[in-house]
């Protein structure tokens, strides 16, 4: 038998295998479909059970990333009001890991701010930081400062390497609480209280206390760590290697009465006046309980004491005229006393010397229009007719006039800073 | 020397056979199967009396025909078969027909029942008085049971791929593109896998059928 013959053989024999009647029992049949929908049942939960492992696992890997994500809690907002600000972070990952960041913020932007977090304000830069409670720090140009607060132990801690803030610190209920500023030679801590801190450099910070009180401990351990309370209206310089001295704060003025004139005095000016009882009324800060001294040449010239409301007024006869530099400083009951207040008090009873008249030579003329040319002293006020006419620093001066047919009365005056004037009248003809 | 000559069907067979098998592959599964399987997916147990009235009857005979025509192991085969299926009743896509698929689930739990009892290995070649022994079916000669059962036995001597492909295309009647992809093979090595088939259950068979 060949290979073909082989071959329809065995598909025949095949064929009959397939005519052959073959089924299934019944029973099998019921018992596979008995079976079959346990199983799909069985399924059914199974799936439901895996999908509940699944959200189960997902709702813990959900937590464990909470518990691992970094957040960082907010404790305080800056806004930059001039310049720019740059905002160092850090974020921490369990305890274990941190990746660090910086963001830049510009003028009228706001940024939250976190523990840890470190600020560096630009040279032409102001800012403010507010925190939750209430107490605000407004940061000088160029301030470099890392916040710091536990909510645990209420306690606030700046570190100010550089730069100058001004802080209004509400009253803080906690008896634990405190707010800390740590500059590197100093650290100042309060509770409840306006200030000032400047760190100056890394030897020497300044803070004037302008309401409550603040502590100020000065890092110099040669000292022992010396530290002193710094009362309103008090300073304190705290330079490592020195002593710890706390004066009154020099007079604020806020307005000044010359000769029944309102005024300014801004330290190193000069005023002048023409009368020899010199009586200056001020204002300083209300409620700041030290005595306002004038002094010539360090010697003590008159004092006042502050009124409640802040007003003082002091006196100075001076002998002759001529320039006295005077200092306006405040000593406490102590006799701790602040820096000066430096201006000069000019006594000048001398009117002008020089007013002359260079053009026109000739008191007729034929032109309606001239121009008028003078000479005066440098500095002084100048009025033709009691209009003002400007004068160049030289003193020399002209001005355009126009003359109406004939007599032309003009008169030109000119004064000093202290008041004395000198008058020149002449008339000048058109023909 | 012997040389073997191939004996290739005439051009104008090979294309009807091609054609037809085109036409009767039916590769993708129709809606309802797709719904069936869906229902099942989603813990429909009312879809399981379907399932098993549409395909049980079709799986058991092919399953029955590769294990010797052991009522108990085909039935067992067969549950198993099911149960892979219901399992697995979410990864239908539809993308082979129905039929094809859970044959493809059977032809491997046949593959891994032998591989458990390596029958076919330990079997003696067949005597005349095996012959005499078979017979299943009512509606036969008594010839023809021994006949089938003859050659159901003979099936048991050839290798399970051999046994498979023979069952799939001569049996079940399936085209030979169909029996491939029960088989997860190439056409080429189905064909050439029937070709060693036939030629084997022919030696096994000579002198007893």
């Amino acid at each position: 038998m060949n290979g073909a013959e082989e071959t329809k053989n065995v598909e025949r024999w095949l064929r009959k295998l397939a005519s052959e009647k073959v089924a299934a029992s019944r029973a099998f049949k019921s018992r596979l479909v008995r079976v079959v929908r346990e199983a799909v049942l069985r399924y059914r939960r199974r799936r439901w059970g895996i999908a509940l492992r699944w959200a189960t696992a997902l709702v813990v890997l959900l937590g464990l990333i909470w518990l691992v994500y970094p957040r960082r809690t907010t404790v305080a907002l800056l806004t930059v009001r001039e310049g720019k600000a740059t905002v160092h972070w850090q974020k921490r990952i369990l305890f274990l890991f941190s990746y660090d960041g910086e963001e830049e913020v510009r003028h009228g932007g706001t940024i939250s701010l976190s523990n840890g977090d470190h600020v560096v304000l630009s040279e032409d830069g102001a800012a403010v930081i507010a925190f939750q409670n209430g107490t605000v720090l407004e940061l000088q140009p160029g301030t470099d400062l890392v916040l710091y607060q536990t909510a645990r132990t209420m306690v606030t801690r700046i570190y100010l390497s550089a730069g100058e803030l001004w802080a209004q610190v509400v009253h803080l209920l906690d008896a634990s609480g405190r707010f800390e500023i740590q500059t590197p030679a100093a650290v100042v801590s309060v509770r409840g209280t306006v200030f000032r801190t400047r760190a100056q450099d890394t030897r020497s910070t300044y803070s004037a206390t302008d309401e409550g009180t603040t502590e100020v401990t000065l890092l110099d351990a040669e000292q022992g760590n010396p530290a002193v309370e710094v009362p309103a209206g008090y300073e304190v310089e705290a330079v490592i290697g020195e002593p710890l001295v706390v004066r009154p704060q020099a007079p604020h003025i806020e307005s000044l009465n010359l000769d029944g004139k309102e005024t300014k005095l801004a330290e190193g000016e000069t005023i002048a006046s023409s009368s020899p009882d010199l009586s200056i009324s001020g204002q300083t800060e209300p409620g700041v309980d030290v005595v306002l001294l004038f002094l010539l040449d360090g010697k003590e010239i008159d004092r006042a004491h502050v009124e409640a409301d802040g007003t003082f007024t002091l006196a100075f006869h001076p002998p002759e005229e001529g320039d006295y530099a005077l200092c306006l400083a405040a000593e406490d009951e102590n006799g701790r006393r602040s820096d000066c207040v430096d201006f000069v008090f000019r006594y000048d009873r001398t009117p002008p010397t020089t007013l002359r008249l260079l053009e026109p030579t000739e008191p007729e003329v034929d032109r309606a229009q001239i121009t008028l040319k003078g000479l005066t002293e440098a500095g002084a006020v100048l009025t033709l007719n009691g209009e003002p006419v400007p004068v160049a620093d030289d003193g020399h001066f002209e001005v355009p006039l126009s003359l109406e047919p004939g007599a032309n009365p003009l008169t030109l005056e000119s004064c000093d800073a202290a008041g004395n004037c000198t008058r020149l009248a002449f008339t000048i003809t058109r023909r | 020397m012997s040389v073997i000559v191939r004996q290739e069907r005439p051009f104008w067979r090979r294309i009807f056979a091609f054609a037809r098998d085109k036409v009767k592959e039916g590769k993708r599964a129709n809606s309802s199967e797709v719904a069936l399987m869906g229902r099942l997916a989603e813990g429909d147990p009312d879809a399981a009396e379907k399932f098993v009235a549409d395909h049980a009857d079709a799986l058991y005979r092919f399953v029955y025909h590769q294990v010797g025509g052991v009522v108990q192991d085909a039935e067992d085969i067969v549950q198993e078969t099911f149960l892979a299926a219901v399992r697995q009743a979410g990864r239908f896509r539809g993308q082979s027909r129905l039929r094809t698929w859970l044959f493809s689930i059977a032809s491997h739990k046949v593959a891994d029942h032998w591989r458990r009892q390596r029958r076919y290995a330990e079997l003696p070649l067949l005597t005349e008085q095996q012959v005499a022994d078979g017979g299943v079916t009512q509606e036969m000669s008594i010839e023809q049971m021994e006949m089938c059962q003859v050659v159901r036995q003979g099936l048991l001597h050839l290798p399970p791929h051999y046994r498979t492909a023979l069952i799939l295309r001569y049996v079940e009647g399936f085209s030979v593109a169909e029996t491939a992809r029960v088989m997860q093979r190439s056409v080429k090595s189905v064909e050439s896998i029937l070709v060693r088939a036939r030629r084997k259950l022919a030696e096994v068979l000579r002198g007893v059928a």
